[in-house]
């Protein structure tokens, strides 16, 4: 009995098997003929679940039906000898089929038929003397080769069948072909269904077979055949796929087996079938979707049978039998949800898995109690030895129903025989089992905590089997939940499980991680002796064997001793704790005192540390590592100058590191990554505990520092506790000591190339080197894109591109640097040029520090003037209007707003297409070279025509155009300015007046006058033309005519007029009517109103 | 009659744990703090369900219950009884009952209700101890006097 | 109406206390501020306790913001919240027009902003005043941190 025994509560296989009507199919060669095999592969490959409930057996030649038993014709005297038989089952599900197939080759065409309808007959004549007395049916299948018969042989083949059927003695529903062709598959699904009918009747017709024994049956001493027979029928029903009636008849076999007296040599036969009728009645109920029916079966199953014990000195089978209940309860639980069936947080198998664990636990607990002297498997005879025939019954007394055991001596040996196969048994194993079962479905089913408490359970059992290292592993995952949700004393039981699992397996890493969480606050050990803990961890550091962990089991201290010699002086040698994952006794708070340096300063980084354990702690060796992005670096925690330092239990202590920037990390971030503390006891171990320093979590402290102004605690907590790390620091340039002085003649005129002249002083206490200076623009609110509108340049009138970079090399202390830069805008705002200044200086401290800085200086800029225009007529009177053809005068004005005085070199208008200037030659302009200063107006005159009248009124007359420069510039580059004129309206008339009026006459003196009237248009004009007379004058001439203006030809009119007073006067004026067709009578009025003057002076004549 | 008594805070970490047993041995209290701990699972989902608010079928009715603070029965094991209430401010009270014994076993629904919404005063009462920190563990011995009481009286 | 003002007088006394604690340290002046805010974090999670003990289960977000705006506010400060406004993504937005320890100032005073997320507050040159909202603010903070996790930013004008 050296193995380790079975597990004997385990269900056998045939009632766990899904029940099946067995076909038996005789005939097929599966091994040597090609289409045999392929047929038989048809119909026993691939058998998912939508096919028929049917299994298929292959039957050869020597096969062998059960032999029949004697029917009985009285059961007065039968005594029966117990309660299922073993092989019942098995006979149905493997060895009498309900039908027997016999295959045959045979084409109704065959040219031996009368041979082969012989040798088929005789087959089936063989087979049916082989099931002689089974009610087994017998069917054949024809298998012929040939596609369907052409139609002539129809009759032929209805006739060979018929011949068949009547040679083999079966009736033609039993008679059944199959085509050997392409759609096999389609014939078998059609055969299995026609098997599957037949098996149905095969089993439909046992059942009432056996319902027919029912009547000869009493309570009396026939209570165990009904439990049988109400077994069977449930059985054959289910191979029936009869669910509901099995059903029905499985809880009859249940209820009557409830009423049998239990007594402790049938105790064991009871239950163990009553486990089984349980088991199908819960598969029965979760088959027919009534899982809530299944549970409540299994509950009172459990409840009817929790108590019947049985003999006390095999107390253990019976918590192996609830077990197992509850565990082949959870398999079919579990089997219905992947089914399909919904499970919910509060009801799913991994219950049922739990509970067989725990009574398993107690199968174990019994064991302890009651097998305790079972040191010895019994001497020879073994007891356990023999075949039984029914379910449950023992080996050493089968087919005994009295109560007493009839040999005690042998009971007694195979009592000492299951106790001591109970001994041997390992408990944990299964348990380890059920548990994992059950964390897993606690996982499916939103459980995650009770899924943790199991797997500590199950970490238990594991330490229970000594497997200390899987223990462990376990226990460490789940510490860490504990710890998160702040369950302490959930976690210091883990914790200490733990530390016993390390202790017993000598892993020194684990074992100091676990002994440093354990001085923690919030953990408790037991006899809550810290002092002890922290000793071992002192030991282990100086490579001595640590004291055990308390409650040990007995029996794996000197291996645990053996494994400690084993390991103590070898790796790991540097052990490392991560320590802000773990509570422990130590806390660490990192802060850089600002956060923000410069480069030429120090930067410090304080240190506060707690030892909340009372003890003073050596640390031989202690450090920050801060990273930036181009180095990680460690800095020293001294104290006082001392690389080892002091800690004091219950007390705060600050440390402060200093250190300089590196000058690569110029504008970067530095971050605290880790504080680390070495324990080291000048032997080879070292334990280093680091505090990596997450930012993410650095910022959910636990409890607010506001909350701690009311904790009672010490004064130094509440300090340590009010602390907020700080562990991210910028690091920027030095501040640069250099100036600058910027000299400009501000504000600039939009357009002006606008000198600046800047000097940059070095005010450092040394020289500097690899001076550069960028210029740029800056966009701000106001002046969003500068670069659009605006250039930059070093050399006036050239544009460059920006930033106009330039390099220098060395500036001495002291001395300066000056340039010019010009800056062109065409936007009235304030231009911002940043001055970007770089430097190499050479510190005291630091060597090749690089430091900028950035200088900007504003630029308004404005418009130096303002450009307005007039129109007027020749005679100078304003006109909103010209006509074509007709000489008008443009008179642009321009207002200077400079500040500057400044000098206008010339003036040009560039007239639009529809308007020409009036002279050939282009005139000087009567403004050039002219000075001006701020609020001067200059008024400049251009005479033009228009040359047509466009369909639109033209939107501006023309460009105009000024050079000019500030007049202090006088050899700097001038500015061409360019205003656009507004437009003026154009008509057209169709004749043109020219008169002659002179400006000024003298009185009493006769003035010829001469009009002339042009002809415009392609048709004459007739005008009625009258005199507007006045007192002031005397007139010669027609008063009132009619004259035709021919077409392009001219009409002339002539008068003299004789003023009679002196003064301003209107003198007489010609008006026209246009005769005949009238539309342009307007524009006639306009031009003669124009044309004539309103006023001329009249000089007075003095008589001499 | 209750056999435990358990405050848990929003962050799911025990405010306090009051049981009357037997004894106050380890192993009670061990057992105590699971039963409380796995509890959190089911109040957890009683939660999700409630907030998300899809029930499914749920009627009206039912709709109502689950604005009760009272969340009822968690689920029971062959030993106890764990019955919850989740306060407004996510504080989460559990009772647990015996099963085994004649006056847990018996226990009515509305009796545990009573006795949750009782400590749920006793609760409010007690954070307003000036020298309770809030988040921080009850340690009041007067609260846990009284909550003993609550469990005693519902023998 | 004296219960009134007597808690009124006793929160403007403690402002001043609490400002007076820091006029002769400059550098703890943020440090002392924290003791209001405490006062209010302390006072808001203990009432809160207590006024919900009777309240059915709180459906949402949106049903915790209106108990705050209603039954809440009535408690503290004798009126309900004036508006509220929410982008649906956990920030509500209070406002109350006629708060009850601003009203005895006098009109014309500054806007005044603070986050409650932060319990901090934007130092104004009126520093009493600011502090007038504090135990508010934090109360308010208290309620939303206690009950949901949901970032509420009040503004009150």
């Amino acid at each position: 009995m050296a193995t380790q025994p079975g597990d004997y509560t385990e269900f056998p296989p045939e009632i766990i098997l899904k029940p099946l009507a067995l076909v038996g199919l005789s005939g097929l060669d599966a091994i040597n003929n090609a289409v045999h095999k392929e047929i038989w592969d048809a119909f026993s490959n691939n058998r998912r679940a939508d096919r028929t409930p049917v299994r298929f057996k292959l039957l050869n030649n020597t096969f062998e039906f059960p032999v029949v038993k004697p029917k009985r014709n009285s059961y007065e005297w039968y005594i029966p000898k117990g309660i299922l038989k073993k092989n019942w089952v098995h006979k149905r599900v493997s060895l009498i089929p309900a039908v027997v197939v016999i295959f045959y080759d045979m084409d109704w065409n065959d040219p031996q038929w009368n041979e082969k309808i012989i040798e088929c007959a005789s087959k089936v004549q063989s087979i049916r003397a082989a099931v002689e007395g089974h009610t087994t049916r017998v069917a054949v299948v024809v298998i012929q080769s040939r596609q369907s018969p052409p139609p002539s042989e129809y009759m032929l083949g209805a006739e060979r069948a018929q011949a068949l059927c009547a040679a083999c003695e079966i009736q033609s529903k039993s008679l059944f072909v199959l085509p050997h062709s392409d759609h096999l598959m389609g014939y078998i699904i059609r055969l299995e269904n026609a098997f599957y009918d037949i098996a149905q009747n095969y089993y439909h017709h046992e059942t009432k077979n056996i319902k027919q024994h029912r009547d000869h049956l009493n309570k009396t001493t026939h209570q165990y055949l009904f439990v049988r027979h109400q077994f069977k029928l449930g059985y054959l029903n289910e191979l029936k796929q009869d669910m509901s009636t099995a059903h029905k008849h499985y809880m009859h076999a249940y209820n009557n087996l409830l009423e049998t007296r239990t007594v402790d040599t049938n105790i064991h036969e009871v239950r163990t079938v009553a486990g089984y009728i349980n088991y199908k009645l819960c598969k029965l109920l979760f088959a027919l979707n009534l899982p809530r029916d299944a549970i409540a079966q299994l509950k009172s199953h459990i409840e009817r049978y929790k108590n019947r014990i049985g003999s006390t000195e095999l107390l253990f089978e019976h918590y192996a039998w609830i077990a197992r209940q509850y565990s082949a309860f959870g398999e079919l639980f579990d089997e219905a949800i992947r089914a399909g069936l919904p499970a919910i947080q509060s009801q799913h198998p991994g219950f049922y898995y739990q509970y067989a664990a725990q009574f398993t636990v107690k199968r174990r607990q019994a064991m302890r109690s009651v097998c305790s002297e079972a040191l010895q498997y019994p001497p020879p005879p073994d007891p356990l030895e023999g075949i039984v025939e029914f379910y449950g019954q023992r080996p050493w007394r089968p087919g005994r129903l009295s109560a007493d055991p009839h040999d005690p001596q042998k009971e007694q040996a195979a009592i000492l025989a299951l106790q001591y196969n109970e001994r041997m048994f390992n408990h944990s194993t299964m348990i380890i089992n059920f548990l994992g079962c059950a964390i897993s479905q606690f996982k499916t089913f939103h459980s995650p905590r009770m899924r943790k408490q199991l797997v500590v359970e199950m970490a238990n059992e594991y330490f229970y089997s000594a497997d200390y290292g899987k223990a462990l592993t376990l226990l460490t995952h789940m510490l860490w939940d504990y710890r998160r949700e702040k369950w302490w004393f959930l976690a210091s039981h883990v914790l200490n499980r733990a530390l016993q699992c390390a202790y017993l397996s000598a892993k020194i890493q684990d074992y100091l991680q676990l002994s440093i969480e354990a001085l923690s606050k919030y953990i408790q050990v037991p006899n809550n002796d810290k002092d002890r803990i922290f000793r071992n961890i002192m030991s282990v550091l100086n490579m001595n064997i640590p004291a055990a962990e308390p409650d040990l089991p007995a029996t794996s201290q000197s291996k645990a001793l053996e494994l400690w010699q084993m390991s103590i002086e070898k790796e790991p040698l540097n052990v490392s704790v991560d320590m802000i994952n773990i509570s422990s006794f130590l806390e660490v708070k990192p802060k850089f005192k600002q956060a923000r340096y410069r480069m030429d300063e120090m930067i410090d980084v304080e240190v506060y540390v707690r030892l909340s354990y009372t003890t003073t702690l050596e640390v031989k060796k202690s450090f920050i590592t801060i990273s930036s992005h181009t180095e990680t670096i460690e800095i020293p925690i001294t104290d006082e100058g001392s690389a080892s330092i002091f800690l004091q239990g219950g007390k705060v202590k600050q440390f402060l590191c200093q250190f300089k920037p590196n000058p690569h990390d110029n504008g970067s971030e530095l971050h605290i990554k880790n504080v680390s503390f070495v324990l080291d006891a000048d032997r080879k171990r070292k334990i280093t505990l680091n505090f990596k320093m997450d930012e993410s979590k650095l910022s959910d402290t636990t409890i607010h520092p506001e909350l701690l102004h009311f904790i009672m605690s010490p004064k130094a907590d509440y300090e340590f506790d009010c602390i907020v790390p700080l562990t991210v620091a910028n690091v920027t340039s030095r501040e640069s000591k250099l100036s600058i002085v910027i000299t400009n003649a501000s504000p600039a005129l939009q357009g002006e190339w606008f000198p600046t002249t800047f000097t940059v002083t070095n005010n450092e206490e040394s020289p500097i080197n690899n001076f550069k200076i960028a210029l740029s623009l800056l966009s701000s609110p106001d002046n969003p894109n500068p670069d659009s509108v605006t250039e930059l340049s070093l050399i006036e009138g050239t544009p460059q591109a920006q930033p106009i970079k330039l390099s220098l090399d060395t500036i001495g202390k002291l001395a300066n640097y000056s340039n010019k830069f010009y800056l062109k805008t065409n936007r009235t705002a304030t231009t911002t040029v940043q001055i970007k200044v770089s430097y190499i200086i050479d510190l005291p401290e630091i060597a090749k520090l690089e430091c900028t800085k950035d200088f900007t200086t504003k630029i308004t800029v404005i418009k130096p003037f303002e450009v307005s225009t007039n129109f007027v007529a020749m005679n100078f009177r304003p006109i909103s209007k010209c006509f074509v053809d007709d000489p008008f005068i443009v008179m642009p004005q321009i207002k200077i707003l400079s500040p500057w005085d400044l000098f206008i070199i010339d003036t040009e208008l560039e007239v639009s297409e529809c308007f020409r200037n009036t002279d050939e030659e282009k005139s000087l302009s009567c403004i050039s070279n002219l000075e001006v200063a701020e609020k001067h107006v200059a008024c400049d005159a251009v005479c033009i025509k228009a040359k047509y009248k466009p369909k639109d009124i033209p939107t501006r007359v023309g460009l105009y155009n000024i050079k000019w420069r500030r007049k202090s510039n006088e050899e700097g580059s001038c500015v061409m300015s360019t205003t656009a004129l507004s437009g003026l309206s154009i008509e057209e008339c169709p004749i043109a007046v020219d008169v002659d009026y002179p400006a000024v006459v003298q009185q009493l003196t006769s003035v010829p006058l001469r009009c002339i009237l042009r002809g415009k248009s392609t048709n004459p004009i007739k005008l009625s033309i009258a005199v507007e007379g006045t007192d002031a004058y005397m007139f010669s001439g027609y008063k009132k005519m009619s004259v035709t203006v021919p077409p392009r030809d001219t009409v002339e009119l002539c008068y003299n007029i004789h003023p009679l007073v002196a003064g301003n006067t209107t003198p007489p004026r010609l008006k026209a009517t246009v005769l005949g067709e009238n539309s342009c009578q307007e524009v006639v009025n306009e031009m003669f109103d124009k044309i004539f003057p309103q006023n001329i002076f009249v000089m007075p004549k003095y008589n001499k | 009659m209750a056999v435990c008594v358990a405050v848990i805070g929003k962050d799911n970490s025990p405010l306090y744990i009051g049981g009357v047993g037997n004894d106050t041995s380890t192993d009670n209290e061990l057992s105590r703090q699971w039963l409380v701990h796995t509890a959190l699972d089911a109040l957890e989902e009683r939660l999700a369900t409630t907030n998300t608010g899809n029930a499914g079928t749920n009627t009206n009715t039912a709709r109502t219950d689950l604005r009760d603070l009272y969340l009822g029965l968690l689920y029971s094991t062959d030993t106890h009884k764990i019955y919850g209430y989740v306060t407004n401010t996510r504080i989460k009270l559990v009772l647990v009952t015996s099963s085994t014994s004649p006056s847990g076993s018996n226990i009515r629904d509305a009796e545990v209700r009573t006795a949750l919404r009782r400590l749920h005063a006793l609760y409010a009462d007690a954070i307003c101890n000036p020298f309770h920190l809030p988040g921080d563990q009850i340690t009041s011995p007067k609260f846990d006097k009284q909550v003993k009481n609550i469990m005693m009286n519902n023998v | 109406m004296a219960d009134d003002i007597l808690f009124e007088l006793l929160h403007s006394e403690i402002i001043n206390y609490s400002l007076e604690q820091s006029k002769d340290n400059k550098e703890k002046k943020d440090m002392d501020l924290s003791v209001v805010e405490y006062i209010g974090f302390a006072a808001g999670y203990k009432i809160m306790e207590r006024l919900t003990r009777e309240w059915p289960r709180f459906k949402d977000e949106l049903d915790t913001m209106k108990f705050i705006c209603t039954d809440f506010w009535t408690c503290i400060y004798k009126k309900q919240i004036d508006n509220l406004r929410t982008n649906h993504q956990g920030v509500y937005v209070l406002q109350d027009n006629a708060f009850r320890f601003l009203t005895n100032f006098s009109n014309g005073h500054q806007y005044l902003e603070y986050a409650p997320r932060d319990i901090g507050i934007k130092m104004d040159s009126d520093g009493s005043k600011n502090l007038n909202h504090n135990i508010r603010s934090i109360a308010a903070y208290s309620i939303i941190k206690e009950i949901q996790e949901l970032l509420g930013t009040l503004t009150l004008r």
